[in-house]
């Protein structure tokens, strides 16, 4: 980790020392054991404020569109990209939020990240103090005790079912041998929900959603979310009510936004680990990202030149589901 | 040393569920109850136990009295002929059992908002004229509290009726307004061990909430920072999604809004926030705040600024919500501690 660390300062420092990027996006330590966060660096003798470890969870691809404007100029931004921030970043590119040229994509490999929630549930109702990570153990400290685990107790259930750690696309890519943690795949996972009956899942799911409080933390931390107006904040026509007392405007809110995401995920896990409450998002989009792969043999964000799932049309495209007469 | 203001009582840990049963055949219970891995304030069904072993909640108990959906009027008919439907106002009294001391400072911030002389809230006032609070000592503050930074602390008793410490095997049970000794009459006496008990309990927790931010020149100084680079500065990271604002104990935006089905109608109270990009969007399509560090200003301004300036307290009790559930980690602690600086 720590020569990871080193390497990507020493790449972000170079870039912006030769002015070849404005702006790097990267991670700083965070004020809370469990989280780095978000940092953006202008000067090079600021490299040195970022980290890489495995609190570094945010997608940072969801800051560009933030940047259009800035983009429209021609400045040029690098973003330190695991593989899943290095997916959205190339869907970013082929919906033409930014320019290939325009984005540096400093890729590092992931060993995916811990899910702080899962630690906090492990050492409840104590309080985490600090953290401390060292080769695939984890160190969990409370005001009272210390407790010491394997990392790959806490992966983040979509880091588990990560199906690109290592970068595809990259303009510079950190070489640092990462470990492979135990993957689960995603059909295993999907499989055991899609036992149980259709009534059950209806109930999990409409069980989780109703603790929506629609602060839209998971549309704002997804890279995918970028509509200049969200269907649920239009009120010329209105899509959907805005309260939270009727259960089928929160379920109509989590579907739509499933959908608008289709063949656009990349599996972050964004949206769950911003969630308040817990909501089990990422079994939506899991779904829809099993479908997208099973149907039309698609992965978001792994091809430059490729178009968005949904922007293109194949004879040989799967018909299951459309127009199914009974 | 009897303190005739007040009763002291106490109850066995195994013996709260009676008691619990005993307040329910008056009133509506609302405690803490575990949802998922966390914990929120709900209604107590019958035979159910509050869960007491949490330091705080995800959310305040504040939708209890401020919903985040709440109907104003609803009506009926075609337009033209709209009939409005009555509303119920009787209610049947509740109590919330187990609310941390912040969050009654919140509410007590709140009040001066919805209930003051120039303008009375008759349904933020109706839900809060009929609910008694039983705050709940803080023995163990999280790491991200700081509500001794407002001149409160993790025992404090002011706007409580009545006071819940865990002592162990049981609870110390004090009541203060006529109300809620009414409502513990029928439970045992404490002993004098036990209330020098709890006096220990209480010097060891506001021990451990030393830490806190230095708060007292904060609304002076915002006065001057309108224009500032502290504010694009601070906001860069910020997502713009509303957690902060929904799980805050004390932020009170709202949005009105109509809906009608068929020809029944509804005029509804939503929670807003003023991190969303529509949040106070003009019908002419102007938007005051346009840009994302202009709306985190205002969040700052208002809680630290304004409402001190209008109401005499500033409008955060340091409940530490929003520093721990901002999915980018944007920390109020680290803001002041910037605003102090700068």
């Amino acid at each position: 980790m720590e020569n990871t660390e080193k390497k990507i300062r020493e790449v972000a420092q170079k870039l912006l020392k030769d002015k070849k990027v404005n702006l790097v996006i990267g991670f700083e330590k965070g004020t809370l054991p469990w989280k780095s966060r978000p940092v953006f660096i202008r000067k090079h003798e600021d490299a040195d404020k970022l980290v890489w470890n495995q609190f570094c969870e945010n997608n940072l691809a969801v800051y560009i569109p933030f940047y259009k404007k800035m983009l429209d100029k021609g400045n040029t931004i690098a973003v330190i990209a695991k593989g899943c921030d290095a997916r959205s970043l190339i869907l970013h590119v082929q919906e033409n939020v930014a320019k290939r040229e325009q984005l540096i994509i400093i890729g590092v490999p992931c060993e995916g990240m811990l899910d702080r929630r899962k630690i906090e549930k492990e050492v409840a109702p104590g309080e985490i103090t600090k953290i401390i990570l060292k080769d695939d153990s984890v160190t969990i400290k409370t005001e009272k005790e210390e407790t010491e685990q394997k990392q790959s107790n806490f992966l983040s259930d979509d880091c588990i079912m990560c199906t690109h750690r290592k970068p595809v696309v990259y303009d510079e890519l950190i070489v640092v041998n990462i470990k492979e943690p135990p993957g689960v795949k995603r059909e295993t996972i999907l499989n055991e929900f899609e036992k149980k009956d259709p009534q059950d899942r209806w109930k999990y799911f409409s069980e989780e959603v109703s603790r929506c409080i629609r602060c839209y933390a998971c549309r704002n931390a997804c890279p995918g979310c970028y509509c200049n107006e969200c269907f649920v904040d239009c009120s010329q026509p209105q899509w959907i009510g805005t309260t939270v007392d009727s259960e089928t405007d929160l379920q109509l809110f989590q579907i739509i936004r499933t959908f608008h995401l289709a063949g656009r995920c990349v599996n972050c896990g964004s949206c769950s680990r911003a969630c308040p409450m817990d909501i089990d998002i990422s079994l939506l989009v899991s779904k829809l990202s099993q479908d997208s792969k099973q149907f039309f043999n698609y992965e978001t964000g792994l091809e430059i030149d490729d178009m968005p799932m949904l922007n293109k049309y194949s004879e040989d495209d799967s018909n299951e589901g459309f127009f199914e007469e009974h | 040393m009897k303190d005739s203001s007040k009763s002291i009582k106490y109850i066995e840990k195994e013996k709260l569920g009676a008691f619990i049963a005993e307040l329910q055949k008056e009133y509506v219970v609302i405690a803490p109850k575990k949802v998922k891995e966390f914990v929120l304030f709900e209604i107590i069904r019958e035979n159910e136990k509050p869960v007491l072993d949490f330091r705080n909640s995800r959310q305040s108990p504040k939708e209890f009295f401020f919903p985040q959906t709440e109907n104003i009027v609803e009506y009926e008919g075609i337009i033209d002929k709209r009939v409005p439907l009555t509303r119920d106002t009787e209610m049947q009294k509740r109590i919330i059992f187990g609310i941390r001391p912040c969050d009654i400072r919140s509410i007590l911030i709140l009040d001066k908002l919805f209930i003051n002389e120039d303008y009375v809230d008759s349904y933020y006032k109706r839900l809060r004229d009929n609910t008694l609070l039983f705050a709940y000592g803080c023995n163990e503050p999280r790491t991200t509290c700081f509500c001794s930074s407002f001149g409160i602390g993790p025992f404090e008793e002011k706007g409580t009726d009545g006071f819940l410490t865990d002592l162990g095997d049981g609870y110390l049970v004090e009541g203060f307004s006529e109300e809620a000794k009414k409502a513990i009459a029928n439970l045992p006496d404490a002993a004098k061990e036990t209330i020098e008990k709890k006096e220990k309990c209480k010097k060891l927790s506001n021990e451990r909430a030393a830490s806190s931010v230095p708060i007292d020149t904060i609304p002076e100084k915002l006065r001057t920072m309108f224009e500032h680079p502290l504010w694009e500065d601070i906001t860069e990271r910020c997502l713009g999604c509303g957690v902060c604002t929904y799980l805050c104990p004390t932020c009170h935006c709202f949005d009105i809004q109509d809906e009608m089905i068929d020809e029944k109608g509804r005029r509804v109270k939503n929670w807003d926030s003023c991190m969303f990009p529509i949040f106070t969007l003009h019908g002419s399509g102007h938007q005051p705040r346009e840009l994302r560090y202009q709306r985190m200003r205002q969040r700052i301004m208002h809680k630290f600024n304004y409402y001190d300036d209008n109401f005499g307290i500033i409008a955060c009790s340091g409940c530490g919500r929003c520093v721990t559930e901002c999915p980018v980690n944007i920390d109020v602690r680290e803001i002041l501690n910037k605003i102090k600086k700068s």
